[in-house]
């Protein structure tokens, strides 16, 4: 093989992914940034305002508040998934019961439903004379049934677990994979070292899994920011605008109310926003590196 | 201010991808610009030769409308011999989207249904789409068909800045208006007659609530039903003047006048007296419909397009009637509207014959189709009137004529600026919970008014 032969190589094998990730990523994501810096209905002349979207996106309360309810969606999409994964992922290793994969399956299972389906059903369960409710009032909890996705209160979080539930089960599945990779040996070392499980548990199976909980986080982290549909299929922003996130006003201000250029300089912030909370994530993993 | 259609088509492929990164869906390319989907037919050019015409018809409608207007033009294909009618149906849901994008391709449709105000109708007529009717109006008396508090809201300016004055831009066949249906059962077993005054209907509620019953059924989740039951009262508290200048853009008029605080402030007070439905806010208007059949609630506020399934399923158990007026035998005031209005597209080379085709599909004739299948249309029929499918048809439509008659048919609030679903809607629902007074988000909505009016 010709030197130039070899230097083409890697750029043939990236070919494939770069033939669909310009045409339909690369080349719409820079239209977008172009299209931020006008005023544009999607029907008359474009008018170039500078700066001005995104000055009118910071200005805003409404945006700010939508940014501030998608940081408060991570914590129910990713913290909380994660931290909640661990020590299932962990228990359910450790054990060779019978119907330890069927109990995985079941909780990864979530993940295969489609989200408008996975809000329609969990609007049902959250309604005020919904069976959750049916079930505290069994329990003579009255006072904590509530309209949980119409309460001004409650709509966020309650929004959050069904992305909880979602999510865990995606973690889930990421941890007990690595938990396979870490070996044996270390395990058996600690062991010896007459450590208990809770040490166990952080010199060996947290550092182990490194790897599989910056995948997970990253993954979250973005459906956190990027929440649209959910959001859209069981409260739509509402009661009020405790629920509108960064998606629903892209959404409403692109296609209802013509001001393209103003939403693309919300999708722009969001953006980098995400690329931010991912290279944030993959960082301080890094610094952990034993 | 028009585009030339390559400028058009180039901005339009703009949006479209902007659209797919933001929305981050993939869209069928097969799904737009049907006004070509025979392969090259284009409006008015395709048949000159063989004398065949073809006229390219948008619409929304689906249902019995969609098929009364089909027939209706059918009946138009059959009296001129030579003229097709290819019509393109989108989902109400795309159909703004979509219908800009075909109105900015190669071969736009000649005939289009829009919808009123700032929504879809403005930023067509400001890019210069559609045309003005008032050449047409002149010949077929169609300034003079329609009264005044309807064609107002056909009419913009030339250059679509202002909304409600001006020449005539579209030509509307249907029409709705809110009001309150009832379950006339409860009605009885609770010995309440049908509120004459605004006060007797708040003594209805009152006493519903007190026998355990919910008085209003609402299905606020979608956020816009709260501010129908708004304007269930503020068609009472607020005037003419107050209400017309929201909507048509009179910057001395404001969101603030004490007459709309006091109806954002009553609304409120029913919620927290417990008159509206309980998980109102999380229930959608369709979940809200199907409890009021089951018997769920005395009242349903709500409009007049919900009329056929609910004498379907209710039989004569159903009712309605306007919000009552403050002084007893006044004429009752509602917000309703001429629905879309039929537009001439710039684009099409044979406006004559899509004019002709606009007339026949809101004649008369049209009017006494659609009353005969439960529906209202824009015209007075006075005694012309049909016979009509149900009681409950017959009473909207009695209602919908009263107020046609006495020209106190007012324009939706929400046709003042097109974000309502941003502002307006949500801000009437932490209103009506008591989330926000109403001092507070109603100048937050007047805000959001002036920002838009200036934006114009």
């Amino acid at each position: 093989m010709t030197g130039r032969g070899r230097s083409a190589l890697p750029y043939l094998y990236l070919l494939p992914a770069l033939l669909f990730f310009v045409p339909f990523v690369l080349v719409p994501f820079i239209h977008t940034v172009g299209l931020s810096f006008y005023d544009w209905d999607g029907l008359t002349r474009a008018a170039f305002t500078g700066t001005d979207n995104y000055r009118e996106a910071f200005a805003s309360s409404l945006v700010r508040s939508a940014f501030g309810h998608a940081f408060v969606l991570i914590f129910f999409f990713g913290v909380l998934p994660v931290l909640l994964a661990l020590p299932l992922a962990v228990s359910s290793a450790q054990t060779s019961a019978p119907g330890g994969n069927a109990l995985r399956t079941l909780i990864f299972m979530p993940q295969a439903i489609s989200t408008v389906v996975v809000g329609v059903s969990w609007g049902w369960i959250l309604a005020l004379d919904g069976p959750l409710n049916a079930g505290l009032r069994a329990l003579g909890l009255d006072w904590a049934a509530v309209d949980w996705l119409g309460s001004f209160t409650w709509a966020l979080p309650s929004l959050g677990i069904v992305g909880t539930w979602t999510l865990i089960g995606l973690c889930v599945a990421l941890f007990f994979a690595g938990l396979q990779q870490i070996p044996a040996s270390l395990y058996d070392a600690v062991a010896v070292d007459g450590a208990g499980r809770w040490r166990e548990f952080l010199a060996v199976t947290l550092p182990g899994l490194k790897g599989p909980i910056t995948v997970a986080l990253t993954v979250t982290v973005i459906s956190a920011l990027r929440a649209f549909d959910l959001v859209f299929v069981t409260t739509r922003g509402g009661p009020g605008t405790e629920t509108v996130v960064p998606g629903i006003l892209i959404y409403r201000r692109a296609f209802e109310d013509g001001r393209l250029g103003s939403a693309a300089a919300i999708a722009v912030i969001l953006s980098i926003v995400v690329f931010a909370m991912t290279f944030l994530i993959n960082r301080i993993a890094d610094r952990r590196a034993p | 201010m028009a585009l030339s259609s390559r400028a058009r088509r180039r901005y339009a492929l703009r949006g479209l991808t902007a659209a797919l990164v933001i929305a981050g869906i993939s869209v069928g390319c097969g799904s737009n610009g049907s006004g070509d989907r025979d392969g090259a037919v284009q409006p008015g050019r395709d048949g000159a030769d063989d004398g065949r015409y073809a006229l390219e018809v948008w619409t929304p409608e689906s249902g019995t409308r969609l098929q009364l207007v089909q027939q209706r033009a059918d009946q138009f294909s059959a009296a001129h011999p030579g003229v097709k009618i290819n019509f393109t149906i989108r989902d109400f849901g795309s159909y703004p989207a979509q219908l800009k994008l075909a109105l900015a391709s190669d071969s736009p449709p000649d005939v289009v249904i829009g919808n009123l105000g700032w929504s879809l109708d403005g930023p067509l007529i400001k890019a210069g789409m559609l045309r003005a009717l008032d050449p047409w109006a002149a010949r077929y008396g169609w300034d003079k068909r329609y009264a005044e508090v309807a064609q107002r809201q056909m009419r913009f300016s030339t250059d679509g800045r202002e909304f409600g004055r001006g020449a005539i831009f579209g030509i509307p066949y249907a029409a709705d208006v809110i009001g309150w249906f009832y379950n006339v059962g409860k009605l009885k077993t609770l010995k309440i007659g049908v509120p004459a005054t605004l006060d007797e209907l708040e003594a209805a509620l009152e006493t519903a609530r007190r026998a355990g019953e919910v008085p209003i059924m609402l299905g606020n989740k979608a956020q816009w039903p709260g501010l129908h039951l708004f304007y269930l009262v503020s068609d009472d508290l607020a005037s003419d003047r107050e209400v017309n200048g929201i909507v048509f853009g009179d910057r001395s008029v404001q969101w603030t006048a004490p007459s709309f605080v006091a109806s954002a402030r009553k609304v409120a007070q029913w919620n927290a007296r417990g008159y509206i439905a309980a998980g109102a806010n999380s229930m959608s208007p369709a979940d809200a419909l199907a409890k009021f059949v089951r018997g769920a609630g005395v009242f349903l506020p709500a409009g007049s397009w919900n009329a056929a399934e609910l004498s379907a399923e209710m039989d004569d158990n159903v009712a309605f009637f306007l919000t009552p007026p403050v002084r007893k035998g006044d004429p009752s005031r509602a917000t309703g509207s001429v629905g879309y209005g039929w537009h001439i597209t710039a684009a099409s080379r044979q406006a004559d014959l899509a004019a002709e085709f606009i007339d026949f599909m809101t004649q008369e004739a049209f009017a006494i189709q659609l009353a005969a299948s439960g529906d209202i249309s824009p015209l007075d029929l006075g005694d012309r009137a049909p016979q009509m499918p149900s009681r409950l048809a017959g009473q909207i439509f009695e209602a919908w004529q009263s107020v046609l008659a006495n020209g106190t048919l007012r324009p939706y609030l929400d046709f003042s600026a097109p974000n309502g679903a941003e502002v307006l809607y949500p801000t009437m629902q932490s209103i009506i919970a008591g989330h926000e007074t109403p001092e507070q988000g109603l100048a937050l909505i007047e805000q959001s008014r002036m920002k838009f009016l200036d934006s114009v």
